[in-house]
C-alpha cells in the first residue's frame, strides 16, 4: 500500500503539474497553434448576448454552432465580421475587433423585429402626452383643460379621467404641467377663472386629491420643485429668492432664501447655489448648513455672473448644473462640459452615466470611467457625443440597461445602439407629430405615443418581454396614505 | 529517556514562547489565506481568480486521490467483514493448526478473503522474522475506560453489553466506568447499577471517582480518563497482571463496539512485533442512532467516518482519532493521556510518538466501532451542539505547537519525518479552516468584484467555465460518497424505500452549507480562540437516545 501510494501521489503531482498551468493558460487566453508558427499563442474571445435570446452567430459567413448568449473562443488577435441572425428579425452585423487575452463583449445586442408591431392602447384621439419620469404614469390630454386629461397606468394598461366628472377643476385650462421623478405628485400652473394659480395634484383612478396653493404661490413663480423622499414641501424660485410650502401644515415662507442662482434637492436636503459663487448644502427647514464651495473665484469662472442653474443632485457625489442657456456642469473635473445648448439630461444610476441632449447631439457622461490610468494630471469624467446628425431632438430615454438611446428628433423616433465597435446601428422606430411627447419605459420595455393619423394612444414593444425578467425589479412603489391632503375635488 | 513536556502549561520561559509562537501560527495563516484571497478579489481579481483556478484543480486531485483511498479502505473494510479474529488469534497462538485447511477451502472463491488472507500471512510472516513473541491470547487483558461525566445509563450500557457480547472472552475484560465526582447524582447510581448488573460477566468491572479541580488538570475528557488508568494500574499490580499483556482502550462513553472487536484488538495486538509501541484505531462509525437525526449532522458524521476510512490506508501518518486502543504499557510509558488538553485522543499519539522518539505507531483496524451522532432536540440547538463538537475536534490543532516544540527539541527523530508529520499536521488544520469557504464563498469573489479590467479579460469569461467543468468532476467523488455512504450504513426497513434513498442521497447536496458552517467555521473559530490564549475546555457533546431495550443493540452492529 505505501508504495502505491507513493506512486499514485507522484502521478496526481505529475497531473497537477502538467495539467494546471496548462488549464491556467488556458484560461487566460493562450492555445497552442499547430502549423508552420506552432506554439502558445494569445488568443482572445467575443462573448454575444442578444436580446431575444437563440440568434445564430456567424464569424466571417461561418456559422457558429451555440447560440446566443455565447462565447466564441480561441480567436487570434484580428478583426472579425460577426453577424447575428434570428428569424423574423433584422440581422445583426459589425466588424469586432479581438485581443489577445481580452474579451470583446457584445452583452446587449437588441435583435429588433423585422416589423415592429404597435398595439393599440387607448382610442382617441388625444392632443398630447405628457411623459413623468420614473412614474408608472403617464398623462394623455384631449384639450387645454384639467377635465379633459386621462391618465394612462402602463404597469396596469389602465386608464381614468384625472378629475371625477363634477370636480369644481374641469374647465381649469392647464398652463404648465411640472412633475418630479419618483414622485406620485403633479403640480399643474393653471388659468382658473381669470386667476393664475397652482395645484397640487395626486392622481388616483378612485378620485384623484387636488389641493389649490393659491394661496402660498403667487405667480411668476419658476423652477418649482420638491424632493420625492419629503414630498410635502415645495420649493420654488422668484427673482433670486427661494420659497417654499408645506402642504401638510399648509404653512409657507416667502422669501425663505434670498441671493440665490440655482437649487436642487436630494434625500431631504437642499442645495443652494448663491449669487455669491458659494455652494452650500443644507436641510429642508435652512438647518445643518454645509459649505461645499467657498471659492467665489472659482464659483465665478464657473457659474458666471447671471443666471439659473438648475442643481440635479444624482448622488451625495455627483452633482450637475443645468443652466438657462443650457450650459453644463458638475461637481468633478473638468467641472464644465458643455458651453451651452444642453437640452435636457437623464441619469443612470446602476452605470452612473448621464444621458446629455443637445437639439442636435447626443452625448454620453459616464461618471464610472473617471480615474482610470495614471496621470500627471488629473483627468475627470468626459462628455462623449455619440450621436451628432439631429435635427431637433427633444427627448431622450436610456434602453436596455443603459446600451442603447431611444430619442425623439423632430417628428420621428430613433433608437441608436451604444454599446459598439464599430458604426453603431441606428432604427428608425416610429413616427410621431412634430412636437408630440412620446414615454418609453425601461419596466415595461415599451415605447408610448401618439399615432399620428388618428392620435391613439399606441404602445410599441422595444425590448422583448422575456428579457426584462433579466432586469432587475422594478422599483417598488406604495400606494400613498391621503391622510393629509384635503380633496377639494 | 529526558521527558519532554507535552503539556503546553507550566512551560520554562523558552518553551513558553516556542508555545505561544506554535499556537498563533495556524490562525494567523489561516486568517491570512482567507483575508489575503478577498482583498486580492478586490485589488487583483484576475490575480485571484488564477489562484482559485489553481486551487480548484490542486482541490479536485486531492479529491479524486482521496477518494481513491476511500474506495480500497471501503473494499478493505468489506474485506474483513466476515473475518474470524478469534480464529485468527488461536493461530496465532498456536493452538490450532486449521489455518492451512480453512483458507484454502474458502479463499478461492472470494476476492475478499484472499486480500484478507495475504495480509494475514504477512502479518504473520513478520512476525515470525521478529525476536518478538506474543503473548498467548489467554494472558491478554482489555482495559476499557469509559469516561462518564453528563451521559445518561441509556447512552453508555449499549456500550457496556457490546464487550459481552464480542467473541472475545469478557472475562479477559475489565472495564472501569471513569466517573466525575462533579456527575448527577443519577448518574452515578446508574452506573453502580450498571457495574452491579455486569461485574460478574467481565474480569472485574470498577468505578472510579475522579475528583473534580485536582491540581495541574483542566476540565477535560483527559484528565478523567488519566485518573482512572493510574487507578487501574495499581490495580493490575496488585492482581500481578503484567502491564505487557494489557491493551487499553478509551471510549467515548456513546462507543458500541462490534462483536469482532476485542478479538481483531488482541489479534493486531498480539500480531505486531512492535506491540509496546503501537496504538490501534478501529474505522468510527456514527450509527447508533443514525437513522433518527437530522439528515445534516447524519451527512456530517458519514463524511467523518469516510476521513477515518481514508486516513487508515495510509498508517504512516495515522493519528489516533475518538475512541481508540492503545498498549497499556505504551501509554504509562508515555505519561497517560494529557490531563489539560481537550484532545486527548490524538494528544496521546503525538505525546507516545514524542516520547518514543518516533518509533511509535498507529495500526489502522479495519473493524468498526459505533458512535452517536449528535441530537440536541431541536434543528437549531442541533446545528449549535455540532458547530461545538466541530470546534471541539478542530481544538486539534492544540497539539500542533506541543509537537512542533517537540520535534525541535528531538534530536533522534529523522528531520524528513519530522517535516513529513509536522507539515501534514498544520497542512490539515489550515485546509480544514479554509477550503471550506474558499470553495464556497471566495472563490466566486474575483468575479463578483470584477472591475472593469478584469471583466474584459479572457479570464473573466473562461474562469466560469473551468470551475465548472472542475466541480462537475467533482460531483464524481460526490456520487461515489453517495454510494459508499448508502452501502456503509445499517440496514434499516423503512416504509418507502427508494424514497428514503433517495432523500439520503440528496442530503448530500447539503455538503457546501456543511463544508463551511460545520467545517471551516468551528475549525477557524478554534484556531482563532487558540490564536488568542482563549483556551478551550472539555464541552461535553449532547447525544439523546431515546430508552430502547438492549436487544436493539444487534441492529446497531449490523
Amino acid at each position: 500500500m505505501p508504495h502505491f501510494r507513493r506512486v499514485l501521489f507522484y502521478v496526481f503531482v505529475a497531473i497537477y503539474f502538467v495539467f494546471c498551468p496548462l488549464t491556467i493558460l488556458y484560461a487566460l487566453g493562450y492555445i497552442f497553434k499547430p502549423g508552420s508558427e506552432q506554439g502558445l499563442v494569445k488568443t482572445g474571445i467575443i462573448y454575444i448576448s442578444t436580446a431575444p435570446s437563440g440568434a445564430t452567430v456567424y464569424l466571417k459567413n461561418k456559422r457558429f454552432t451555440h447560440k446566443t448568449p455565447t462565447t466564441l473562443r480561441g480567436l487570434l488577435a484580428n478583426d472579425y465580421s460577426v453577424t447575428i441572425r434570428l428569424k423574423n428579425h433584422r440581422p445583426w452585423t459589425q466588424n469586432v475587433p479581438v485581443e489577445g487575452e481580452k474579451a470583446t463583449v457584445l452583452e446587449r445586442i437588441l435583435l429588433l423585429p423585422d416589423e415592429l408591431k404597435s398595439e393599440h392602447l387607448v382610442t382617441g384621439p388625444f392632443k398630447g402626452l405628457v411623459p413623468l419620469q420614473d412614474s408608472h404614469i403617464f398623462l394623455l390630454t384631449k384639450g387645454e383643460t384639467l377635465g379633459e386629461m386621462i391618465v394612462y397606468d402602463w404597469e396596469s394598461k389602465k386608464f381614468w379621467p384625472l378629475l371625477p366628472k363634477n370636480s369644481i377643476y374641469q374647465n381649469t385650462k392647464v398652463l404648465a404641467t411640472t412633475s418630479i421623478p419618483k414622485s406620485s405628485y403633479l403640480l399643474f400652473y393653471v388659468l382658473d377663472e381669470g386667476a393664475r394659480k397652482f395645484l397640487w395634484v395626486e392622481p388616483d383612478a378612485r378620485g384623484s386629491i387636488i389641493m389649490d396653493l393659491a394661496q402660498f404661490f403667487s405667480e411668476g413663480l419658476t423652477n418649482i420643485r420638491w424632493d420625492p423622499a419629503k414630498e410635502n414641501r415645495i420649493f420654488s424660485f422668484q427673482a433670486g429668492r427661494l420659497h417654499w410650502v408645506d402642504t401638510n401644515s399648509k404653512t409657507g415662507e416667502q422669501k425663505w432664501f434670498e441671493g440665490i442662482r440655482g437649487y436642487g434637492l436630494y434625500e431631504k436636503m437642499i442645495y443652494v447655489l448663491k449669487q455669491d459663487g458659494t455652494f452650500i448644502r443644507m436641510n429642508h427647514l435652512g438647518g445643518g448648513e454645509e459649505i461645499l464651495l467657498n471659492d467665489p473665484i472659482l464659483g465665478h469662472s464657473l457659474f458666471g455672473s447671471e443666471g439659473f442653474f438648475s442643481i440635479h443632485v444624482f448622488s451625495k457625489d455627483i452633482i450637475l448644473f443645468l443652466g438657462e442657456g443650457g450650459e453644463l456642469l458638475a461637481n468633478r473635473l473638468p467641472y464644465r462640459f458643455a458651453e451651452g445648448g444642453v437640452k435636457g439630461i437623464r441619469f443612470f444610476s446602476k452605470q452612473n452615466k448621464v444621458l446629455v441632449w443637445t437639439e442636435n447631439k447626443i452625448g454620453v457622461l459616464d461618471f464610472s470611467k473617471e480615474h482610470e490610468g495614471e496621470r500627471v494630471f488629473e483627468r475627470g469624467p468626459e462628455l462623449f457625443w455619440v450621436f451628432k446628425k439631429g435635427k431637433n431632438i427633444e427627448q431622450a430615454f436610456w434602453v436596455y440597461e443603459g446600451s442603447h438611446i431611444l430619442f425623439r428628433d423632430g417628428a420621428n423616433v430613433y433608437l441608436f445602439e451604444l454599446e459598439t465597435y464599430g458604426k453603431p446601428h441606428v432604427y428608425d422606430l416610429t413616427k410621431v407629430k412634430e412636437g408630440d411627447s412620446v414615454f418609453y419605459s425601461e419596466d415595461s420595455g415599451e415605447l408610448y405615443y401618439l399615432v399620428p393619423e388618428t392620435k391613439a394612444l399606441a404602445g410599441l414593444e422595444i425590448l422583448p418581454r422575456r428579457d426584462l425578467l433579466l432586469l432587475p425589479f422594478p422599483e417598488r412603489r406604495e400606494k400613498r396614505k391621503p391622510s393629509e391632503i384635503e380633496e377639494l375635488s | 529517556m529526558d521527558t519532554f513536556q507535552f503539556s503546553p502549561r507550566g512551560l520554562a520561559s523558552r518553551e513558553k514562547w516556542l508555545q505561544r509562537f506554535f499556537e498563533i501560527l495556524p490562525g494567523v495563516m489561516s486568517w491570512a489565506i482567507l483575508i489575503g484571497l478577498i482583498f486580492l478579489s478586490f485589488s487583483n481579481s484576475l490575480l485571484a481568480a488564477v489562484i482559485m483556478i489553481a486551487f480548484y484543480f490542486y482541490w479536485l486531485l486531492r479529491l479524486f486521490y482521496m477518494t481513491t483511498f476511500l474506495l480500497i479502505a471501503y473494499l478493505r473494510l468489506s474485506f474483513e467483514k466476515g473475518t474470524d479474529w478469534m480464529l485468527r488469534v488461536r493461530e496465532v497462538d498456536g493452538l490450532e493448526s486449521d489455518f492451512e485447511s480453512w483458507h484454502k477451502s474458502d479463499s478461492k472463491s472470494d476476492f475478499g478473503k484472499i486480500i484478507s488472507l495475504w495480509a494475514h500471512e504477512r502479518n504473520l510472516e513478520t512476525l515470525k522474522q521478529s525476536a518478538s513473541p506474543p503473548p498467548f491470547s489467554k494472558d491478554i487483558y482489555h482495559l476499557v475506560i469509559i469516561p462518564i461525566a453528563r451521559e445518561a445509563r441509556e447512552v453508555f450500557e449499549p456500550g457496556i453489553q457490546s464487550f459481552v457480547s464480542g467473541q472475545f472472552p469478557a472475562r479477559q475484560i475489565v472495564v472501569v466506568l471513569a466517573l466525575e465526582e462533579r456527575a448527577d447524582e443519577k448518574i452515578k447510581q446508574d452506573a453502580h447499577k450498571v457495574r452491579e448488573k455486569y461485574k460478574n460477566t467481565f474480569y472485574d468491572f470498577l468505578i472510579v471517582n475522579h475528583p473534580d479541580g485536582l491540581p495541574g488538570e483542566a476540565r477535560a475528557k483527559g484528565a478523567n480518563a488519566t485518573y482512572a488508568a493510574k487507578h487501574a494500574a495499581e490495580y493490575f499490580q496488585k492482581k500481578n497482571i503484567p502491564v505487557e499483556h494489557i491493551v487499553v482502550s478509551c471510549f467515548d462513553a456513546d462507543t458500541v463496539v462490534g462483536p469482532d472487536y476485542f478479538a481483531c484488538l488482541a489479534y493486531h495486538f498480539m500480531i505486531s512485533p512492535d506491540r509496546e509501541r503501537v496504538s490501534f484505531q478501529p474505522i468510527p462509525v456514527y450509527h447508533n442512532n443514525i437513522w433518527n437525526v437530522r439528515g445534516f449532522t447524519r451527512v456530517l458524521e458519514i463524511g467523518s467516518s469516510f476521513f477515518q476510512l481514508i486516513e487508515a490506508t495510509n498508517p504512516e501518518k495515522l493519528v489516533t482519532f475518538s475512541s481508540h486502543s492503545m498498549s497499556f504499557k505504551a501509554l504509562m510509558d508515555a505519561g497517560y493521556w494529557p490531563v489539560d488538553m481537550i484532545s486527548d485522543d490524538s494528544a496521546i499519539f503525538w505525546k507516545a510518538f514524542l516520547h518514543f522518539k518516533g518509533n511509535y505507531r498507529v495500526i489502522p483496524m479495519y473493524v468498526t466501532i459505533s458512535m452517536d451522532v449528535v441530537d440536541a432536540g431541536s434543528w437549531w440547538k442541533t446545528i449549535i451542539s455540532v458547530y461545538r463538537q466541530k470546534r471541539r475536534w478542530a481544538w486539534g490543532v492544540e497539539n500542533f505547537p506541543s509537537v512542533m516544540r517537540g520535534f525541535l527539541k528531538d534530536t533522534k527523530i529523522p528531520l524528513p519525518k519530522k517535516l513529513d508529520l509536522g507539515f501534514k499536521l498544520f497542512a490539515m488544520h489550515i485546509s480544514w479552516a479554509t477550503w471550506g469557504f474558499l470553495l464556497t464563498v471566495i472563490g466566486w469573489l474575483p468575479a463578483l468584484f470584477a472591475g472593469r479590467e478584469f471583466s474584459s479579460t479572457v479570464l473573466y469569461y473562461s474562469a466560469p467555465r473551468i470551475t465548472g467543468i472542475i466541480f462537475n468532476l467533482a460531483s464524481l467523488a460526490l456520487v461515489t460518497s453517495i454510494i459508499l455512504s448508502l452501502c456503509l450504513l445499517p440496514k434499516k426497513k423503512p416504509k418507502h424505500p427508494l424514497r428514503e434513498r433517495v432523500f439520503l442521497a440528496l442530503e448530500w447536496l447539503l455538503i457546501p452549507f456543511i463544508v463551511s458552517f460545520l467545517g471551516a467555521l468551528p475549525a477557524l473559530d478554534a484556531q482563532t480562540r487558540l490564536m488568542f490564549g482563549r483556551y478551550m475546555e472539555f464541552w461535553v457533546t449532547e447525544k439523546k437516545r431515546s430508552v430502547r431495550p438492549l436487544h436493539r443493540l444487534r441492529q446497531i452492529l449490523k
